[in-house]
């Protein structure tokens, strides 16, 4: 498998922080730059509890592709209608990204339905909210 | 000098502590807005629908369980002698957990997979699945090839009933 990039699990500093919003955040989500959601069930835990709430950049990957350990959501591969929200372990160099959830054990990602095309992600997670 | 340093504190002060008070307020709002207007919801669950459902599995099963009610049915018996007890007891335990795989598996598609709008489509559905998982039951108590035949023509209808939900034609087959 050729990756471009490849998340260190031990980055443990990383993986249990998410920033709160700022001011600058409210005002974007205001002017519907940012999308608000939340969080249902367990895979993210310890970092997002239910029913916290975060926003996402929607367009954050017009320009860009995702880096690993970055936050994502996501379409469920199989359940269009079921938004997903998961860590970001790899990205292969056509654009398929890996997702994991932080719960890894009790989480349905990528070791069920392998990689998601670029197409499949609705945006970055940036922040708690508020 | 000391006096423009004291001066210059005290606003910094002053505008830090409405800063806090603007974002503890601003909090607050979020809060009560939050709770007015709940966001759409994003799944971190643990055990999401993975949306991945085949009848094949019961099917598998259930064929197993043909398989070992026909080879308990021809084994000739041989009280007393260990080889005999032996390869009973495997065939019968085979039989047991392929029957209960079977039943999990039927069971798994009847209240996961199939909708209310299904049963208008198969009015008989819930009578599908309760006479195919007690038919499950029955191969388990019993050494019937009838009942095993049965759960076959059961797992075959549900094969079919599936597909249709899913406006697939997907041949009903057999691996023995």
């Amino acid at each position: 498998m050729e990756a471009i990039a490849f998340f260190m699990p031990n980055s443990e500093s990383m993986k249990n922080s998410l920033r709160h919003s700022t001011m600058v955040d409210v005002l974007l989500w205001l002017l519907r730059r940012y999308r608000r959601y939340r969080i249902t069930g367990n895979s993210m835990m310890p970092l997002l509890h239910p029913p916290q709430e975060v926003l996402i950049n929607p367009s954050a990957y017009q320009q860009q592709l995702p880096l690993p350990n970055e936050i994502v959501i996501a379409s469920h591969p199989y359940e269009p209608d079921l938004r997903i929200i998961k860590r970001v372990l790899f990205v292969e160099t056509d654009g398929r990204c890996y997702l994991q959830g932080d719960n890894a054990d009790e989480s349905q990602d990528s070791k069920q339905f392998g990689l998601l095309p670029l197409t499949q992600i609705q945006g970055k997670v940036l922040c708690l909210f508020p | 000098m000391a006096v423009g340093w004291s001066l210059h504190h005290l606003m910094y002060c002053y505008a830090l502590e409405n800063q806090h008070k603007a974002r503890h307020m601003l909090k607050q709002i979020i809060s009560k807005f939050q709770g007015q207007f709940p966001a759409p919801i994003v799944s971190a669950h643990c055990d999401g629908p993975c949306g991945v459902y085949d009848p094949s599995s019961a099917r598998v099963a259930a064929e197993a369980v043909v398989s070992m009610t026909k080879k308990l049915l021809d084994l000739e018996a041989k009280p007393g002698d260990p080889a005999y007890e032996n390869t009973f007891s495997r065939y019968v335990a085979i039989k047991e957990e392929q029957a209960q795989i079977t039943k999990d598996e039927l069971l798994i598609l009847w209240t996961d997979y199939f909708k209310p709008q299904h049963l208008e489509q198969f009015p008989d559905l819930h009578d599908t699945f309760w006479k195919a998982t007690k038919l499950c039951s029955a191969c388990k108590v019993e050494v019937s090839a009838q009942h095993t035949q049965e759960l076959m023509a059961a797992v075959e209808k549900i094969h079919n009933m599936f597909w249709a939900t899913k406006s697939r034609d997907v041949t009903w087959y057999t691996a023995s």
